[in-house]
This record gives structure tokens, C-alpha cells and sequence, in this order.
């Protein structure tokens, strides 16, 4: 289970990377950057993760065997932080693009090169 | 001792959000919270220098949870003398903006608070996770003020920048997951004790260096930079380029030599440093604009930067001679900003071909451009030259052909400062103007000490050669570090 | 190997040259400034090209051409138009950027 889940953070970076890299239409750049980071998320999850963990949330029950089974807590945070950033850089990319595209009339970024050398 | 480092993020914060609430409203409060915020961090700073020659590290835990649970904030020699460069930049910065910005000065102001936050807490902080926040949070500040001037080449540097930006920092953010995946924690000194040496963390430290370079400007990561510069206010081209570099280089210091101890790195530093001087200056030899030349000038002198820190991890002295150079090099983009500024709106355009003859209107600011471009260039007796020379001498015994292509780097930055010198001042295309070049008291004030620092450390550089081996002294020892965070 | 640049003075033990020389290049400085140069104006900037008066657009150098033999000679300017302003080209060097630090990084 988990060593699918890395195959699928992997194959999502990819895809994002494959997106941001080729893709002309500016939209499409920046969905692919979304995928890329959505990819780096479920990486950071996979890593907390245990098969059969419990939640991280100690009561008198599992007190004893907390250590041993619970997931890692910390991924979760740092990916919630993270999500937090990318949601702000996906809002001001669309807004920068949605300028760009009043100014430029067009969003393919090969035509957007009037900054060249 | 009293810590004062802690103080400094909050009371920027505080001073960014008065300015973002209240500054459209009291126009003055813009420019005088800034200056006040800015100061009292510069004094904040220079309270805790006993602390640090005292302990050789400030350390202080943040909210009383021990260092591999809690964030520890720990600012050695570079990082003290890293935010005392940024708070002074950041003065220069806004007494530029003061004339520069005309309309939306809160916006402005208040991005450019949370840009000096984002830096300062990269500079100060111990622990990976909280880096990359702030990394994004001067990045985004960044982003913003990129496209502050609202025209054409503004929206589509800020584009770029931000896809390039967003991409190469997500990039860091893998490298970070896969350090904490390898070794299950995210503090700097915890690491460094949990780190095996060995082939796997090669992976994760390309990943993190990756990003570094991209917030740095470093070749082949650099193309935003000069679009960024040109289409900006130069007082934020003067930001991007000083301080965001300085701190990113830091930032490799700590990461490379501190956090991973990788002293076989130093032949990969020395690549990356010897593209970046020459990519950098060749680039600048072809420019017709100012603020553009300025930008990749300042690229090809963060690889010389580089240069020196990659020398250093095979010799200690060339540590030394790159902080010198990075003291240099910001002092140079200083004064070359704060021109470009005021030639700028003196001829109404940045584009170098359209200007001309103006040297006999203001001859101290045309000795000052030229000692500026003479530094940048390392002719003996001006600021640039000592740094220079230990680069080469050092390079010389360990690396002879890095040493060569260096001096060859140099010879194509005197060529392009000659053409941009001969263009701006010289060059009598144009007829001789009779209307004074407008330069407000501050600029004067500013340049004229600038350029007494510029030919006194000049002309005595053991000053600067002293104060850079005592801020290395302070800041080498990798147990000091690890004792001082984990204790 | 011995480098012991900052243990002694950088110019051996010239401080008072040193002192010397900044003061003779601060008075240069002062002369620069001082100094009451000619002006010049339209008519001192004609020329003349075996008697007869030349256009000086025709014979000046060009600003942006000046070191274009050297430029052309190394093909330095190839440096130049790959910084095409193309999004997806500057992407590709980040890309190819990481995987060189990587390359670099396991073989040496």
C-alpha cells in the first residue's frame, strides 16, 4: 500500500513537472505547478504514515503502545503549512495572469517574451 | 544577557501591518514606521554583539520548548553581519523609495516589511521547515512588488518570476520531505548529528540547493532577475539584488558546510560559481539598459562570492576573502542603484543609449559612479581589490584555471563598465544640458558616505580583511553550533 | 601551504604609504571637481574629413557596438539570445540545472 502510494507522489511530480515545463498556455503552467505540489504533499503524508497507525492522540487507553503505532503528526502539519502557501501562490498566479492577459491579450507564454536577452 | 534577536520579526510584523491599515490614510506614517521599524531592528541587532562575542553563538529557544521539538533561533558571525546588512539596506532602500514611489507608497511599504521579514528569518532561524516559510514569505512579498509598476514588463516579469520562483522553492520542499523522511527530524544541529555521510544525501541536498539558488540569482537559475530589476523601481531592484542574494548565499554556507559538513562539495560550488561570474558578465557587456547591466553585474559578483565560498571549503581563507568580497559587492550595488536612480529619472529612461554627458553637472556624483565601477572591476586602492586578489591567490594553488577564468571575468567588467561609464557621462551624442541633475540631500548624503567607505576600506583594507576573519572566526565551529542549539 | 594574507598588513607594512596615498588621491578627487574644463559645444564637435565637413553620425563609434568584434569573435552573443524571454526555456534550466548539481554531486 505505501510503496504505491510513493509510485503515485512520484508519478504526480511528474505530471506537474511534465505540465509546468512544456505546456505554453500560462493556465496550463500553473496547474501543473499545482500538481507538483500536490504530488510533493501526498510524498510528505506517505511519510508519517503507518499501515494500521492510529490517530496521534494520546488517551489513557493507548498509552502504552502509542510510540509504536500511532502515524507521525508532524507531516500533517508541515502539509498543512505548505497547502496554506500554495493556495496563496496559486490565487496571486491566477491574478498575475488574469493582468497579464488584459495587458498582452494572449496567455501563451512564447508570445509573452518582450523581455527577452 | 538579554536576547534581543527574538524582538526583530514580530516588531516588523507589527510595523507591516500599521502601515497596511493605516498608511493610506496618514501619508507621512508610510516612510517614517519603516524607518523607525528598520532602525530599531539595526539596534536590536547591535545590542546583542556582546552576547555573541561572549557565547561565540546567540541561541535563544523559542517559547521555552528545547531545540529538536521547538524552532531555535541561532545567528552566528555571517548571520550578524548578514541582518546588520539587511536592516542597512533596507534603510538605503527607503530613503531611495521616499522620492522614487509616488502613489500606492503603503503597498509598497508594507511588501517590502514582509520582504525584510522573510530575509531576517531565513538568516535567523534553525530549523528547515520554518526556512522554507520564510522563504516564502520574501518570496511572495517578492513576487508582489514585482509587478508593482503596473505596465506591460512589469505583469510578465512577476509571471515569470513567480512560476520559476514557485517551481524551484517546491523543489526545496521535496528535498526537505525527503530529510525528514531519512532522518526524522527538521532541526539544523539535530540533523547535523543524525547525518550518516554517505551517497544518499546527495539527492536531498540538490534538491534543497536547487531552490537556494533559484532565491539567489545564481546561473542557470537567474533568468528572472534582470527582467525583475529592469522593470521595477530600482530602490527594490536594489532589495532583490543585495540583500535576497546575501542571504541565500548564507543560506548555502549553512546548509553545506554547517548542516552537512560536505567538504567534497567545494569542486561543484566552483562549477556553478564560474559559470554564474562569466554567464553574468558576458551578459552585462551586451546590455543597452542600466538597471539590466546593473542586475547581471551583480549576478557575475554573487558567483564571485560563491567562488570564494566553495575555495573555502577546501582553505579557510577563502571564507574570509568571499565575505570581504560580499561586504564589497553590497556597498557597490548601493551606490549603483542609488545612480541608476537618479540618472534614471534625470534622462526619464533607463535605456543607456539614449543618455549622455553628464559628467560636468555633477562632477562628485561622476567620481563616485566611476569609483564605483572601478571597485566592481578590482583595480588596486579601491574596495574591490584586496577581496579580489586572496580570490585569486587562493584559487591559484588549488584550482589554476578557476583562478584564470576569474581574472578573465574581471578584464570583461572593466570592459562593460568603461561602455557604461562612456554612454552615462561621456558621451557627447547629446549637447551639454544646462539643467542641474537633481540629486535630493539624502541621495548626497548617502553617496558621499559610500564613497568614503568605498576608498577607505580601499586604501586600508586589512580593516575590512580583520573584521572579515573575526566574523569567520565566529561563525566555523560546526561542535559550537551543534552544543550551543542541543544543550 | 602558509597563507598568511591577514596576519600582516595587506600592502606589507605600508600604512603610512597607504596614508600618503589617499591623501594624494583624495587631492585628485578635489582637482577633478574643482577643475573649470572647457566646454564642448556645437561647434567644437564638427568634423572634418579631408577638408570638407563630415557628418559625425557616419563616423562615430557605435555605443552598442563596441566591443561587437570581440562579442562576434567568441560568439558570445549566442549567450545572449538564449535568454530567449520564453517561460518554458528558463523551466528547462531549472530542470536541467538540478539534474547537472545531482550529476556532479555523485560522481565527483
Amino acid at each position: 500500500m505505501i510503496v504505491i502510494s510513493y509510485y503515485a507522489a512520484v508519478i504526480f511530480m511528474a505530471l506537474g513537472i511534465y505540465a509546468v515545463v512544456s505546456k505554453e498556455n500560462l493556465i496550463k503552467k500553473i496547474i501543473g505547478l499545482n500538481i507538483f505540489t500536490m504530488g510533493i504533499h501526498l510524498f510528505l503524508i506517505i511519510i508519517g504514515f503507518k499501515e494500521n497507525g492510529i490517530a496521534p492522540i494520546i488517551t489513557a487507553l493507548n498509552s502504552n503502545y502509542f510510540v509504536i503505532s500511532s502515524v507521525d503528526p508532524l507531516p500533517q502539519a508541515l502539509v498543512l503549512t505548505s497547502i496554506v502557501i500554495d493556495l496563496s501562490v496559486t490565487a496571486l498566479a491566477l491574478i498575475t495572469a488574469t493582468l497579464v492577459y488584459d495587458k498582452f491579450k494572449t496567455i501563451d507564454t512564447n508570445k509573452i517574451n518582450k523581455l527577452e536577452g | 544577557m538579554y536576547n534581543y534577536i527574538s524582538y526583530i520579526v514580530p516588531m516588523l510584523l507589527c510595523s507591516a501591518f500599521i502601515i497596511v491599515t493605516l498608511g493610506h490614510k496618514y501619508k507621512k506614517l508610510n516612510f517614517n514606521v519603516t524607518i523607525i521599524a528598520l532602525l530599531s531592528s539595526l539596534i536590536f541587532t547591535l545590542l546583542s554583539l556582546p552576547k555573541l562575542l561572549n557565547e561565540g553563538i546567540i541561541i535563544y529557544q523559542l517559547s521555552g520548548w528545547q531545540a529538536p521539538f521547538g524552532i531555535t533561533v541561532a545567528v552566528d558571525g555571517i548571520g550578524f553581519l548578514i541582518l546588520s546588512l539587511i536592516f542597512l539596506i533596507g534603510l538605503i532602500v527607503a530613503f531611495i523609495s521616499k522620492h522614487e514611489i509616488k502613489k500606492r507608497r503603503y503597498q509598497f511599504y508594507t511588501l517590502f516589511m514582509f520582504y525584510n521579514v522573510g530575509l531576517v528569518g531565513m538568516t535567523i532561524t534553525g530549523d528547515i521547515f520554518n526556512f522554507f516559510v520564510f522563504l516564502e514569505i520574501s518570496s511572495m512579498s517578492a513576487y508582489i512588488l514585482s509587478s508593482f509598476n503596473r505596465d506591460k514588463p512589469a505583469f510578465e516579469s512577476s509571471i515569470k518570476y513567480i512560476i520559476i520562483g514557485s517551481f524551484a522553492s517546491s523543489i526545496f520542499l521535496i528535498g526537505i520531505a525527503m530529510l525528514y523522511g531519512m532522518y526524522g527530524t527538521l532541526n539544523m544541529a539535530d540533523l547535523m548529528m543524525k547525518i550518516v555521510p554517505g551517497f544518499g544525501n546527495n539527492i536531498p541536498l540538490a534538491l534543497i540547493l536547487t531552490g537556494l539558488f533559484m532565491k539567489g540569482a545564481i546561473v542557470p537559475f537567474h533568468a528572472w532577475k534582470p527582467d525583475v530589476v529592469k522593470s521595477n523601481p530600482a530602490s527594490f531592484g536594489l532589495a532583490i539584488s543585495a540583500t535576497s542574494t546575501a542571504v541565500s548565499l548564507y543560506a548555502i554556507f549553512r546548509f553545506v558546510y554547517t548542516v552537512f559538513g560536505a567538504f567534497y562539495f567545494s569542486k561543484m560550488l566552483i562549477y556553478i560559481a564560474l559559470l554564474t561570474m562569466f554567464v553574468g558578465a558576458v551578459m552585462a557587456l551586451q546590455q543597452k539598459d542600466l538597471k539590466k547591466m546593473i542586475a547581471y553585474s551583480a549576478i557575475s559578483q554573487s558567483g564571485y562570492i560563491l567562488f570564494g565560498f566553495g575555495l573555502g571549503m577546501m582553505e579557510n581563507i577563502g571564507f574570509v576573502s568571499a565575505i570581504y568580497h560580499l561586504i564589497n559587492t553590497v556597498i557597490i550595488d548601493a551606490v549603483l542603484f542609488i545612480s541608476a536612480y537618479i540618472i534614471s529619472q534625470h534622462f526619464k529612461t533607463s535605456d543607456m543609449s539614449k543618455m549622455g554627458y553628464i559628467s560636468r553637472q555633477n562632477k562628485l556624483f561622476t567620481v563616485t559612479f566611476g569609483v564605483a565601477l572601478l571597485s566592481l572591476t578590482g583595480i588596486p586602492f579601491l574596495n574591490g581589490f584586496a577581496s579580489k586578489w586572496m580570490l585569486y591567490i587562493v584559487s591559484l594553488s588549488l584550482y589554476p584555471f578557476a583562478a584564470f577564468v576569474s581574472f578573465i571575468v574581471s578584464v570583461i567588467t572593466l570592459a562593460y563598465s568603461f561602455k557604461a561609464f562612456h554612454l552615462i557621462f561621456l558621451n557627447d551624442k547629446r549637447d551639454y544640458e544646462k539643467t542641474p541633475l537633481f540629486i535630493p540631500l539624502s541621495h548626497k548624503v548617502m553617496l558621499a558616505v559610500l564613497l568614503v567607505i568605498m576608498l577607505v576600506l580601499g586604501f586600508f583594507p586589512d580593516l575590512g580583511l580583520q573584521l572579515s576573519q573575526n566574523i569567520i572566526d565566529l561563525s566555523l565551529s560546526r561542535d559550537l553550533y551543534l552544543m550551543g542549539v542541543l544543550s | 601551504m602558509s597563507l598568511n594574507i591577514v596576519s600582516s598588513s595587506f600592502f606589507g607594512n605600508g600604512f603610512y604609504t597607504a596614508s600618503l596615498l589617499f591623501i594624494i588621491f583624495s587631492i585628485f578627487i578635489y582637482w577633478i571637481i574643482e577643475r573649470e574644463p572647457s566646454l564642448r559645444d556645437k561647434a567644437s564637435r564638427e568634423m572634418y574629413v579631408c577638408g570638407n565637413k563630415a557628418d559625425p553620425d557616419q563616423y562615430r563609434v557605435n555605443e552598442h557596438s563596441f566591443y561587437k568584434t570581440i562579442i562576434n569573435y567568441f560568439k558570445l552573443d549566442i549567450i545572449k539570445q538564449a535568454h530567449s524571454g520564453k517561460l518554458s526555456m528558463y523551466l528547462l534550466w531549472v530542470l536541467f540545472g538540478l539534474i547537472i548539481i545531482g550529476f556532479i554531486l555523485m560522481w565527483f
